[in-house]
């Protein structure tokens, strides 16, 4: 792998270094920031931007090595991108049922407003998590 | 060995330390359920990386059924940590919410 001649094989390289460096972004972030609500953030989205970076590179040796696998790299990213957003999505839902305590850093800033002052009528609820759904029954 | 793809393995290996000091020292369940999530999506693209770094990339279909099943066990144990059971969903979510 190691002739960048082809652009393919470049266009290749780049996309799984970027990826990677997304991917050691997120780490950083998973370490370094306050509370789960922060942290959260940082590895889900540099993943799903990081794996299908990672896995177009994958796609492009494959397509430039003559092999049928790219089919297998278009499945993960697939996967990834239905996977990723979900699980972080029940992710967060569960931390906010369970009342996960939020950096004082980070108090009054949250987009999660507290469950008594959910109102219907203030806007559209449906994308607040539990609390929504907790303010339509 | 050092080429674009020994990089970018080194990196996700990096990653995963990192990711695997999360899931040791998280304070919450939640953070150790998010690390050993996001060290499953780790894992998928080291399948797949090392995979064509050491000419066999018949590992992809590895790395593929490892993307389900990190996303359903993902599922599961949030299922579980938020509901206290894998079933009859409904009737719990009055109660805790």
């Amino acid at each position: 792998m190691n002739d960048l001649s082809t652009p393919l094989a470049l266009v290749a390289a780049i996309a799984a270094l970027v990826g990677s460096f997304f991917f050691l972004a997120g780490a950083i972030g998973f370490v370094r920031l306050p509370d789960f609500y922060t942290r959260i953030h940082a590895p889900t989205k540099a993943a799903s931007l990081g794996i299908p970076l990672m896995a177009f590179a994958s796609m492009l040796v494959h397509l430039g090595a003559g092999l049928d696998l790219w089919v297998e790299d278009a499945l993960i990213i697939l996967f990834v991108f239905l996977a990723g957003p979900v699980s972080t999505q029940v992710l967060v839902w569960a931390a906010v049922a369970r009342n996960i305590r939020s950096s004082s850093e980070t108090v009054g800033q949250s987009v999660f407003r507290p469950i008594e002052l959910v109102d219907v009528e203030e806007g559209p609820t449906d994308d607040v998590g539990p609390h929504g759904t907790s303010a339509e029954s | 060995m050092i080429d674009q793809f020994g990089v970018a393995t080194a990196a996700l290996l990096v990653c995963m330390a990192m990711t695997l000091i999360r899931s040791i020292a998280g304070p919450t369940v939640f953070d150790r359920i998010l690390a050993v999530n996001s060290f499953g999506t780790k894992t998928v693209l080291l399948i797949a990386v090392y995979g064509f770094l050491s000419g066999r990339p018949d590992f992809l279909d590895l790395a593929l059924v490892y993307a389900l099943m990190n996303f359903i066990g993902t599922i599961a144990v949030m299922k579980f940590t938020r509901f206290g059971d894998l079933a009859g969903m409904e009737e719990d979510e009055e109660e805790i919410l």
